[in-house]
């Protein structure tokens, strides 16, 4: 029997959003005139048909700063959620494929990393690396494994005790082999619903950093935009077409993601639970 | 005079005295350590061996160890203390190569089916998988043949091959679980209880045809089982076990015809209940037999041996009556 | 012997995202007073559904029509709220399985759930009750037992509390879910005892298994399902004797001690079952007739098969 893919609603708004995002980084990569007049008037000049949504402290249109945030957004998003990925998969397949020690020495450690306030000590990271670009990423994906790497090492423990490994190396199989053909495929599911929802935390994560300055400001983000509309009086002009574009649209990224994230995660679930659950 | 009687009967159905031992434990004991504390010993000193085309029923209730031992003689736990042999050497000290001979001629089929194959992956891959392992197709095309070939005895369509283990029954994965040892040609089947999950006529068909297989192919089997009707029916020579011990073993026709054990007769007899009763005497039956004596309660009782094949762990054979 | 249960023309069909499984094909069956009726069949058969569908425990994408009556009330139309105090008071359920005990409960709870739910008993009652069932089946230390969770307790022990939690409280029907699956031989003649003792404290007793030596033992009567359709009821011991359905002597002789001659072909899908009798592409004995229509249930001597043989 093969089911077609049938998504629930809130997948299909997950979905929406990201796409819309996704819409947002093309459109981007169109030339300026396209959608954006280069023309630099007066600063903080409100929404109008020349400036969709207005100027900034800078008299830069609000709408072509938007766009070209959502590329660093979303790269950053996904470069820290590559990364996080990465380590969390491995730390977690190694702990609990292997056991024992290795899974002691491995475990303390998660720990260790996920009862530190991730928030206080990235931002301590980041002023202490510096700002840019890789910093973000590198600070983002450094510290956000450790969920990705324990709900990883609880699915390949009931893999690693399940009968068809154990039959595996009945037949000759060697462990490497066993991790790469057949834990990592079973892993795959909570591997890819975390990697979504780690797209979601490093753009949130992105964000909280740059808005409180340690952002890398060549390469400005949404949480830049923020930041730029806290500092350069945007708020005191009552120029709310700066920070409440960038703040719906950190939101709404978030959101789809999360959703998109959380609806893999339960389909996942109930595709799996039979495993296990007998002997 | 029994005894005798017995030996008289032993002559006929001994085993051929060229038959050659392929798997053979000795003395093998395994204790499970609780992660909270205490500890467990499965199997107490079991000493077995496997010969060239015989099937072996090993017979025992839930809890005796049969399960542990069956994993112990497949090389898949480590026992506690005791050796086993493969081909006259220990398997601890196997080499590479070695070692990868032993996991191609000595296959393992587990209880539940349903967890014997990874459900990610088609059952075609997981048949054509052991033949990957240890390089025994040249080509895509060979393996086919193999995989097709081995899946037709077993009678599994192509169409079942291409799905996953989900998507088909009970019955029909523990077939594609005994396609995938039986590929790789090996020279002993360790199955255990791969039954006793099924209905009764898929039963009837998964032991057809490891019957089958094993008259054409001439591999051995050890067969665990609870099945008592099942393990008359089906084996060479029998294996009873209790607390971790064999208390009797000996030729089928013989233990069924006539048990010597007091444990085993009353098996038979359907006047056991489940185990309860766990003291500390030297024999696993002592509580509920009807022959025990003061000695049963101190000693273990040693393996009374009886003709050439046959064996009892019971004092009321060791002395006379 | 008055009948207790009336099962009438009994459908369930299940909807499954467009599909339609036929679980259960018009099944005519009734419990009588008194006996214990053995409902063998495999996996697929249906059987549980049966048990299901009379504790109103079906889920939502089943169709059922039909009826099934208790005391002349027919437990399907009846107002849920009304259905579910009438089999809480009269129907117990002996689960399969320890996995239907919960962990976190001590056993006497879940022994005197029951009657503490239907029947007002107290607290202390219950527990009371609940050492003295335990005592009954033969237990040592009855209030240790009664005190313990699920992980404390031997495998004898929980199979006791299971049967305890059927017959904890005044029931006149009592329903096994296959009670022996995977239990080994020693288990079995437990369970056998111990339902001889339930038997005591009920008016009758609906067994399923697909466990031909266990059935034999225990029950006085024994209907055959195969997918969804009942083939044969009959007395226990004609039905070992002379089977009349080509399906129940093709499983008989699946029996090791019967020659372990395994029945041709798959049990088929539900989702696409074979027209006509169910059993006809795996029989011997098929005509014509077999693969398109469904061959009516006929009585011979005493025995109802659903056969063209006998039509």
């Amino acid at each position: 029997m093969k089911s077609v893919y049938s998504p629930t609603k809130l997948e299909t708004a997950g979905i929406t959003a990201v796409f819309a995002v996704i819409t947002m980084v093309a459109i981007s990569f169109f030339p300026e005139g396209w959608f954006a007049s280069t023309s630099s008037p007066m600063p903080y000049s409100p929404p109008s048909s020349t400036n969709l949504l207005g100027t900034n402290d800078i008299g830069d249109d609000v709408l072509r700063v938007l766009l070209m945030g959502s590329r660093v957004s979303l790269f950053i998003g996904f470069l820290g959620a590559i990364v996080s990925t990465v380590i969390g998969t491995l730390v977690g397949i190694f702990a609990g494929f292997m056991g024992g020690i290795v899974d002691e020495v491995l475990g303390s450690f998660t720990d260790l990393f996920l009862v530190v306030p991730a928030l206080p000590l990235m931002i301590v990271m980041a002023a202490y690396l510096g700002q840019s670009f890789l910093n973000v990423v590198l600070v983002i994906g450094l510290l956000w494994w450790p969920t990705t790497a324990r709900l990883v090492r609880a699915r390949a423990r009931q893999i690693r005790g399940s009968q068809f490994v154990e039959g595996l190396f009945g037949i000759g199989a060697g462990k490497l082999y066993v991790v790469i053909r057949h834990v990592l495929p079973n892993v795959w599911g909570v591997v890819l619903a975390r990697f979504v929802l780690a797209v979601s935390s490093s753009i949130l994560l992105e964000a909280g950093l740059s808005f409180i300055g340690l952002g890398d400001p060549q390469n400005p983000s949404w949480g830049m935009m923020l930041h730029f509309a806290m500092t350069r009086g945007a708020l005191l002009h009552g120029a709310w077409w700066t920070f409440v574009p960038p703040g719906i649209c950190i939101s709404l990224t978030s959101l789809g993601f999360i959703l998109l994230g959380m609806g893999m995660e339960s389909r996942y679930r109930s595709r799996t639970r039979s495993i296990g659950e007998i002997g | 005079m029994m005894r005798s009687d017995l030996s008289g009967h032993l002559t006929e159905v001994q085993p051929s005295p060229g038959r050659q031992t392929l798997i053979e434990c000795r003395e093998v004991k395994k204790r499970f350590r609780y992660a909270t504390k205490g500890s467990f010993l499965a199997v107490d000193g079991v000493s077995l061996s496997i010969k060239r085309g015989e099937l072996l029923a090993v017979i025992g209730e839930s809890g005796s160890g049969k399960t542990t031992l069956a994993k112990i003689m497949a090389g898949l736990i480590q026992p506690t203390s005791g050796r086993v042999f493969f081909e006259g050497k220990p398997i601890t000290s196997l080499d590479r190569r070695e070692r990868l001979n032993f996991s191609r001629k000595v296959q393992y089929i587990p209880q539940y089916p349903d967890l014997a194959l990874d459900p990610s992956w088609y059952i075609y891959d997981s048949i054509a998988e052991p033949l990957r392992i240890h390089r025994m197709s040249s080509s895509r095309e060979e393996e086919l043949k193999i995989v097709r070939s081995v899946s037709a005895r077993f009678g599994l369509s192509l169409d079942q091959l291409r799905r996953k283990p989900r998507d088909v029954s009970g019955g029909e994965l523990q077939r594609a679980v005994l396609a995938r040892s039986m590929a790789l040609n090996p020279e002993v089947l360790i199955a255990d209880e791969p039954t006793s999950m099924l209905d009764p006529s898929t039963q009837a068909r998964i032991v057809r045809l490891i019957l089958d297989a094993q008259r054409e192919l001439g591999f051995a089997v050890l067969f665990v089982t609870h099945d008592l009707q099942l393990a008359r029916v089906i084996s060479d020579s029998v294996c009873v076990m209790l607390g971790g011990k064999i208390i009797e073993f000996g030729s089928a026709q013989e233990i069924f015809s006539s048990p010597l054990h007091p444990y085993t007769s009353s098996l038979f007899s359907g006047s056991t209940f489940a185990g309860e009763t766990k003291d500390n005497a030297a024999c696993p039956f002592y509580s509920q037999c009807n022959l025990r004596a003061e000695i049963c309660c101190n000693s273990t009782p040693p393996e009374f041996n009886i003709g050439r094949f046959r064996g009892v762990r019971c004092w009321n054979l060791g002395q006379p009556h | 012997m008055g009948s207790l249960i009336e099962f009438v023309d009994l459908k369930v069909i299940f909807h499954m995202g467009g599909m339609q499984v036929v679980a259960l094909r018009g099944v005519d069956l009734d419990l009588r007073r008194g006996e214990v009726l053995g409902v063998l069949g495999e996996s697929g058969s249906g059987k549980t559904v049966l048990i299901h569908a009379a504790f109103r425990l079906l889920p939502e994408n089943a169709k059922v029509s039909g009826k099934i009556l208790y005391q002349g009330k027919d437990l399907l139309s009846m107002d849920r709220r009304r259905a579910m105090r009438l089999i809480g008071q009269n129907f117990s359920l002996i689960p399969q399985g320890f996995g239907a005990l919960n962990p976190f409960l001590k056993s006497w709870l879940q022994i005197s759930e029951r009657p503490m739910e239907h029947f007002g008993v107290g607290k202390e009652e219950g527990h009371r009750r609940a050492e003295f069932l335990l005592g009954t089946m033969g237990i040592n230390q009855p209030s240790r037992t009664a005190n313990s969770y699920r992980h404390q307790l031997s495998g004898g022990m929980l199979q006791r509390v299971l049967v305890a939690m059927g017959a904890s409280g005044p029931s006149q029907v009592v329903f096994l879910d296959e009670p022996t699956k995977g239990l080994d031989e020693g288990m079995k003649r437990l369970v056998v005892s111990l339902l001889k003792k339930a038997r005591e404290r009920s008016d009758a007793m609906m067994v399923v298994s697909h466990d031909l030596g266990f059935l034999e033992e225990v029950s006085d009567r024994i209907c055959v399902m195969y997918c969804g359709d009942i083939l044969e009821v009959s007395k226990v011991r004609e039905f070992f004797v002379s089977p009349r359905h080509p399906y129940s002597s093709a499983l008989l002789n699946s029996l090791p001690s019967r020659g372990l001659k395994p029945i041709e072909g798959e049990i088929p899908s539900m989702v696409s079952p074979p027209d006509g009798c169910r059993f006809s592409p795996r029989c011997r004995q098929r005509d014509a007739r077999c693969a398109n229509k469904r061959p009516p249930m006929k009585a011979v001597d005493d025995v109802m098969v659903r056969c063209f043989k006998y039509a």
